[in-house]
C-alpha cells in the first residue's frame, strides 16, 4: 500500500490539511472498514448473508489474482480448490470431531497442498496447456468427491455445522460476518506482506519473461509450485468458510461456471490488483443479485443469466477494459492528479513534483 | 473386447475432429479456440431446427456447416483481431467467454432440453465375428477418414492451404511472400469451425443433443491434441483414436465412471512426462 501526500504550498492552511486528509489512503481505508463493520448491522439476515458471501468471494479473488495476475499462470478450474476446502472441514468436523480452528487451517493446507501437486505439471506447461489441465482439475474434484461416497456422502453431500469457537456459536449470520470479515482481514494483510517479499517480485518477474526471471536466478520451479499452493491455499479457506455458510454442500455446487465467475472477478476487478480483486467479486456478486431480484421472471426464463453475464463481461473487459475496475480507478485518479496540479499551476501556487506512483503491482 | 476396441475407434474418430480444429487454429494464430464445442453444438443447433421445418436433411447439414464457417469468420475478424497484440492469456480468456456466451445464448434460443437427432442411415446391425457394428458407426468412420483425407489433401494442393502452413511456420515472411494474413486467419477459423460442426453432426445421432452434449467430447478432444501433440495434425488423429481405444479399455476393465477423470489424469501425466506429446515438434522457447 502506498500513501502518498501531494504537498501544496501557498494554499490556505485549511485547504490543505482538507488535501492531504483527502488524498490520504488511510482515511478511505478508515471509513472503508467502519463501513463493513457497522454497515452489516442495519441489514436483513438475507443482505448479511450476501454480504458473508462478498467476502468469501474477495478471499478466492485475492488467491485467484495472486497465481494469475501476479504470477501469470492460469487457472481455470478453482471451483476444485473451493471443493476441496469445504470437503475438507466438513470432513474434519463431521467425521474426526475436529474443533473448527483446527479445521479451517486444515482446508486451506490440504488446498494448498493439492494446489502445489497441481502446480507441478504447471512447471511444463504455459498459456492454454494450463488451461486445460486446470479446467479438468476443477470438473475432476467433484466427480472424484461424487464418487467417494463412503466419505463425502455422494450425491447427499454433507452439512458442516456452524462453527464454535471458545464455547460461542457462529450461529447467526451476522456473527458469522464478523468472523468472515476478520479472517479476510487477515488473508488480505498475508497477501500484501506477501507481494513485498521475495516471493512477490519473483512471481512478477517470471510473469513477465520466464527467461529473464531464470537468468537472475529465480528458481522457477519453486515459485510456480508456491503460487499454485498459496492461491489453493486461499481458495481452500474462502471454500471452507462458504461450506460453513450454506451448511449444505455437494458435488454438484462445484461448477466450470464457478470457475468462470472466480475469473470474471479479477477480470473484471484488474489483473495484479489487491483492491481490484475485492472490487471484481463484489461488483459482479451485488451486479448478479440486483439482476435476480430486479427482474424476478428474467432468471427463471433465461437460467443461464449469471453464465451470460460472466461471458460478456470478459469478452468485454478482455478487449475494452484490459485493466479492469482497478485501471479505471487508476484512471480517474491520474486524472484528478493532474487536473489539480493544472489548477495550481494556473493560480500561481508552486507545485512540489510528485508523480503519481504508477505502480500496478500492489 | 474386440467390441471395445471398435466402440472405442469410432469415439476416438469423434474426439480427432474437433482436436483437429483446435490445432488448425492453434498452430496459424497460436490461439486455443476454448469455444470450439459451444460452436459446434450451435451449428448442430442450427440443423436441427432447419429439420424441425421440415426440410431434408441435407439441406440441415449445409446449413449447419454454412453457419459454422460464418460463425468462425465473424469470431476471428471482429474478437479476436482487435486485441491482436494482447498476450495469450487474454486471447484464452476471450474465447472462454465467447464459448459460456455461445452457450447460454444456445440455451436461450433452443431451450434446455434434450432433442433427438435423426441419423442418415438405418438399417440392422452388421455382426462380423461377435462384433456388432452399426451403419451410423461406418457412417461416422467413413465421414471423419474423408474429412481428414480431404485436411490432408487441402494442405498439400491448395494455395489457401499452403498459405495457412505459411503462416504457421512464420507469418512476417509468410506476407512478405504476398499472403494476406486477415484473410487466411479468416479461412482457418472458418475450416476449423467447419470441421467442428461436422463432428457436432456426426455426435448428435449417437447421443440426444442439448446444449451441453459436445462437452464431453471437447475435453477429450484436448486429451487427443495434447496425446498427439499440439503441431502435428497426423499425430493429432493418433491421440484421438488412442483415447478413444483406452477410454474404453478403462471402462470396460474398471469402472464407466472413471472415463471422464480418465481423459484428465492421461492429459496431466502425457504433460508430465512428455509435454511435446507422441508426435510434437519439440517446444522452442522464443526470447
Amino acid at each position: 500500500m502506498r500513501s502518498e501526500t501531494p504537498e501544496t504550498t501557498g494554499s490556505p492552511l485549511s485547504h490543505l490539511t482538507l488535501t492531504v486528509l483527502l488524498a490520504s489512503r488511510r482515511l478511505w481505508l478508515g471509513l472503508l472498514l467502519l463501513l463493513c463493520l457497522v454497515l452489516p448491522n442495519f441489514l436483513s439476515s438475507y443482505m448479511v448473508y450476501i454480504m458473508c458471501l462478498l467476502l468469501i468471494y474477495s478471499m478466492v479473488a485475492i488467491g485467484l489474482n495472486i497465481l494469475m495476475g501476479y504470477a501469470g499462470q492460469i487457472s481455470v478450474g478453482h471451483t476444485g480448490f473451493f471443493a476441496i476446502g469445504a470437503y475438507t472441514s466438513a470432513i474434519a468436523m463431521l467425521s474426526l470431531a475436529l474443533p473448527f480452528w483446527i479445521a479451517l487451517p486444515l482446508a486451506g493446507l490440504i488446498s494448498g497442498g493439492i494446489g502445489f501437486l497441481l502446480g507441478v505439471p504447471a512447471l511444463r506447461l504455459s498459456g492454454f496447456y494450463l488451461a486445460v489441465a486446470t479446467l479438468g482439475f476443477g470438473i475432476t474434484v467433484p466427480l472424484v468427491i461424487l464418487n467417494s461416497e463412503k466419505v463425502s456422502g455422494g450425491h447427499m453431500g454433507l452439512n458442516p455445522p456452524r462453527p464454535t469457537l471458545f464455547g460461542f456459536t457462529f450461529s447467526t449470520d451476522l456473527s458469522y460476518y464478523y468472523l468472515t470479515f476478520a479472517i479476510l482481514l487477515l488473508l488480505l494483510a498475508v497477501a500484501c506482506w506477501l507481494l513485498r517479499t521475495k516471493a512477490g517480485r519473483a512471481w512478477v518477474a517470471l510473469r513477465d519473461s520466464e527467461t529473464a526471471a531464470q537468468a537472475m536466478g529465480i528458481n522457477l520451479a519453486y515459485y510456480k509450485t508456491l503460487a499454485f499452493a498459496v492461491s489453493g491455499f486461499y481458495t481452500g479457506v474462502a471454500g471452507s468458510l462458504n461450506g460453513h455458510l450454506i451448511t449444505s454442500i455437494h458435488p454438484e455446487g462445484y461448477t466450470f461456471t464457478q470457475s468462470i465467475m472466480f475469473l470474471t472477478f479479477i477480470v473484471v476487478g484488474g489483473m495484479a490488483s489487491i483492491p481490484g480483486s475485492i472490487m471484481g467479486a463484489v461488483f459482479l456478486t451485488v451486479v448478479q443479485q440486483i439482476l435476480s431480484f430486479g427482474f424476478p421472471g428474467l432468471e427463471s426464463r433465461f437460467k443461464d443469466l449469471p453464465a451470460i453475464m460472466y461471458g460478456l463481461f470478459l469478452i468485454v473487459c478482455i478487449m475494452f477494459l484490459p485493466g479492469g475496475l482497478a485501471g479505471i480507478v487508476e484512471k480517474a485518479r491520474d486524472l484528478i492528479w493532474h487536473a489539480r496540479r493544472r489548477r495550481a499551476r494556473a493560480e500561481g501556487g508552486t507545485v512540489i513534483e510528485t508523480t503519481p506512483l504508477a505502480n500496478p503491482e500492489v | 473386447m474386440p467390441q471395445a476396441v471398435v466402440s472405442g475407434l469410432e469415439a476416438g474418430v469423434l474426439y480427432a475432429l474437433p482436436a483437429l480444429a483446435f490445432i488448425l487454429i492453434y498452430r496459424s494464430s497460436d490461439v486455443m479456440n476454448f469455444a470450439q464445442g459451444e460452436m459446434a453444438m450451435f451449428s448442430t443447433f442450427v440443423a436441427l431446427a432447419i429439420l424441425n421445418r421440415g426440410l431434408p436433411l441435407p439441406v440441415a447439414f449445409l446449413g449447419a456447416i454454412v453457419f459454422g464457417a460464418l460463425l468462425g469468420i465473424v469470431t476471428e475478424r471482429f474478437f479476436l483481431r482487435p486485441i491482436e497484440a494482447a498476450s495469450h492469456f487474454s486471447k484464452v480468456i476471450l474465447t472462454l467467454g465467447i464459448a459460456i456466451v455461445l452457450l447460454a445464448a444456445a440455451g436461450f434460443v433452443f431451450g434446455y432440453d434434450t432433442h433427438p437427432f435423426p441419423s442418415a442411415v438405418r438399417g440392422q446391425p452388421i455382426r462380423f465375428s461377435g462384433v456388432v457394428v452399426t451403419p451410423n458407426t461406418l457412417l461416422t468412420l467413413g465421414v471423419a477418414i474423408t474429412v481428414m483425407v480431404a485436411i490432408y489433401c487441402f494442405f498439400k494442393y491448395t494455395m489457401a492451404g499452403i498459405a495457412m502452413r505459411a503462416i504457421a511456420e512464420n507469418a512476417t515472411a509468410a506476407q512478405l511472400m504476398g499472403v494476406n494474413l486477415g484473410t487466411i486467419l479468416s479461412l482457418t477459423w472458418a475450416v476449423s469451425c467447419v470441421i467442428g460442426a461436422v463432428a457436432g453432426l456426426l455426435i448428435a445421432p449417437k447421443n440426444f443433443v442439448n446444449v451441453a452434449f459436445m462437452f464431453d467430447y471437447l475435453i477429450k478432444a484436448f486429451a487427443a491434441a495434447v496425446l498427439g501433440g499440439f503441431t502435428s495434425l497426423p499425430g493429432v488423429v493418433v491421440g484421438g483414436l488412442l483415447v478413444g481405444v483406452l477410454e474404453n479399455l478403462v471402462g470396460l476393465y474398471i469402472a464407466v465412471e472413471w472415463k471422464t477423470a480418465f481423459a484428465f489424469s492421461l492429459i496431466v501425466v502425457v504433460l508430465a512426462v512428455r509435454p511435446t506429446g507422441l508426435m510434437g515438434a519439440p517446444l522452442v522457447k522464443k526470447v
